[in-house]
């Protein structure tokens, strides 16, 4: 295991935090899980079956692998929990701890495979007893025992803004801007805690692009909530809520028109003992070294195609980490790519850790030793929110997952919502900002129009 | 303790490529299906993660991509803590009279889209040109 810090992150002051009773040296505001992995803490968690060594993969809070207890508050992403310091954070759903957990004994005993539809079911005398067993080890993370006292607080009423534009990536950044140039109140809400999206790691564009639009929409008076990822969208008698959750609670907000920008979400292939810790996203990977002086691994192998590839391996040769080898993207999915891809990921080995890949192509197979794979797979659309608002989506074939249906504006079948960037399909940051644009100036158009219509209503009806 | 070289394509409920291709086998050919069978798309990610491998592996074993549809998404598409739940307001303020004073005041401010004057009948106000 080489992961290690190659340069503090800036201006970040050094804390302690400790977990599953140790002390550990971190950084202000850094994710919890680079600080752990600087210190050589690759396995976060366990998977809740077969209790497999789970680490940091996709760096966005979506896949669930590294979950913790942080502060007493279970089911916390160890990639996007902040440091802070003195904080307490311990493994979940382990008898042990993350690192050496008995229960991984299951994926020992099992390796054909547990079919929880027929296993112990059916014979008297065992049923009761694996029952009680399998009730106590499932269910994720401990309940705090503190009781909350946040429901005590004020109701917040909803926040009312003519545009809504849900992810800070090039396409929300670019729509936001355009929208806030056409007249609209702009409100732009970002799940993770700053705005920038796929340019944060700089694999596409410098990460300093992402700083500059952020300042310039600051300074053109668009409001921005990092922290707040949209969860649920409502529509009731015609008025669209969206609830948007910030670490303080729920934040209702009704706009006018909402542009859609979620982005996608990652995976790191399809091959045996793809979920190796050490094995991880390639944004991810890029924004632990660009964003947090972390260096995930000495000996990286990549899985990208260009233009992605060539920057993973300017990024770690600069890190002082040339990738060992590089591999197109359709090799870590060849079981289920769609034609014959030209090399195979055959298998990842390691115990806890990826230590090498077996890779074969024409000129035969070949073993690999690395500390690090990562995977730049193409995002499937995070389409949840567009279906809670009424939008079609269909098969996309290129990320395996669906895309929303936008016309050439970025309308939805969602009246006043539109949708731009790789939620609608595979993009460029260039393309996604076009689509953003585009998006952004419909968007304004219709809650602009709403706005006169209001008007003109209580004008009529002030009148009669 | 040794693992088993496993493919996962559901991370939440340790669910293999393996186990897809035999509900395949058994004729669970679509998503819904599948869901509903092995339980994939139920863990913490709700589908974030596996929802897509998934139908990568149904698209590798001949199923058509029209035959394709995801599950239903239910919010909230991140875990809320339940508390944050109890504190929304039950009863907001209606949008109307809520919408109608925020229009009224930035019609006070002078504000308009692309300087025209709030209220004028203008078709063309906001639109492209």
């Amino acid at each position: 295991m080489t992961a290690r810090r190659i340069r503090p992150p800036k201006q970040r002051r050094e804390i302690t935090i400790e977990h599953d009773g140790k002390r550990y040296p971190a950084y202000e505001g850094e994710p919890l899980a680079a600080a752990l992995m600087a210190s050589g803490v690759t396995v976060l968690g366990r998977s809740s079956k077969y209790h497999r060594p789970r680490g940091a993969s996709c760096g966005t809070g979506d896949c669930g692998n590294c979950l913790v207890q942080v502060d007493g508050m279970p089911n916390r992403c160890a990639c996007t929990t902040p440091c802070h310091d003195e904080m307490v954070s311990e493994s979940q759903n382990v008898i042990g701890s993350a690192e050496n957990d008995l229960l991984a004994m299951t994926d020992w005993m099992f390796p054909r495979g547990l079919d929880h539809h027929e296993m112990f079911t059916g014979l008297p005398l065992v049923q009761p007893v694996a029952q009680r067993i399998i009730r106590k080890l499932s269910g994720l993370g401990v309940l705090a025992r503190t009781a909350d006292s946040s429901a005590e607080r004020e109701p917040r009423p909803p926040t009312i803004v003519d545009v809504l534009v849900v992810g800070a990536g090039a396409s929300g950044l670019a729509a936001a801007e355009v929208a806030r140039e056409a007249g609209a109140e702009v409100l732009l809400v970002e799940a993770l805690n700053e705005p920038g999206g796929r340019r944060l790691g700089g694999l596409h564009c410098s990460p300093s692009d992402a700083k500059t639009a952020t300042r310039k929409l600051l300074e053109m008076g668009v409001d921005i909530w990092p922290d707040s990822g949209a969860v649920q969208i409502d529509r009731t008698q015609g008025v669209l809520e969206v609830l948007i959750l910030r670490p303080e609670g729920l934040f209702p907000v009704r706009p006018r028109a909402t542009v859609l920008c979620c982005g996608g979400y990652v995976s790191t292939g399809v091959f045996p003992n793809n979920d190796l810790p050490g094995i991880m996203a390639a944004e991810w990977a890029a924004r632990l070294i660009t964003k947090w002086g972390m260096l995930p691994g000495e000996r990286p192998v990549i899985c990208a195609d260009e233009p992605i590839a060539k920057a993973l391996r300017e990024l770690f040769v600069k890190a002082g980490a040339p990738p060992v080898r590089v591999l197109p993207i359709s090799a870590a999915y060849a079981d289920v790519w769609p034609g014959n891809p030209p090399e195979k990921l055959v298998t990842a080995l390691g115990g806890k850790h990826v230590e090498r890949v077996i890779v074969e192509n024409a000129a035969g197979t070949e073993v690999v030793d690395c500390d690090l794979v990562v995977v730049a797979s193409p995002p499937a659309p995070a389409f949840e929110l567009a279906l809670d608002a009424g939008a079609h989506v269909a098969y996309e074939e290129q990320s395996g997952g669906f895309a929303v249906r936008a016309g050439p504006e970025g309308g939805t079948a969602a009246e006043n919502v539109f949708a731009a960037g790789t939620l609608v399909g595979p993009c460029t940051v260039e393309e996604a900002h076009a689509g953003g644009r585009t998006a952004g100036e419909a968007a304004a158009t219709a809650a602009l129009t709403l706005l006169q219509e209001s008007y003109h209503s209580r004008e009529n009806r002030d009148a009669s | 303790m040794p693992r088993s070289p496993r493919t996962i394509v559901c991370s939440c409920e340790d669910l293999t490529v393996e186990d897809i291709v035999q509900c395949i086998d058994k004729g669970y050919r679509d998503i819904e299906s599948i869901k509903r069978y092995t339980g994939f798309g139920t863990g913490i990610c709700q589908g974030k993660a596996c929802l897509h491998l998934v139908a990568r592996v149904l698209r590798s074993r001949g199923i058509k991509e029209s035959d394709l549809a995801p599950f239903t998404a239910r919010p909230p598409h991140r875990p809320v803590a339940l508390g944050m739940y109890a504190e929304l307001s039950v009863n907001p303020p209606p949008m109307n009279a809520e919408a109608a004073n925020k229009a009224d005041a930035r019609k006070d401010e002078g504000f308009a889209g692309k300087d025209t004057g709030p209220g004028e009948e203008d078709p063309s106000v906001g639109r492209e040109e």
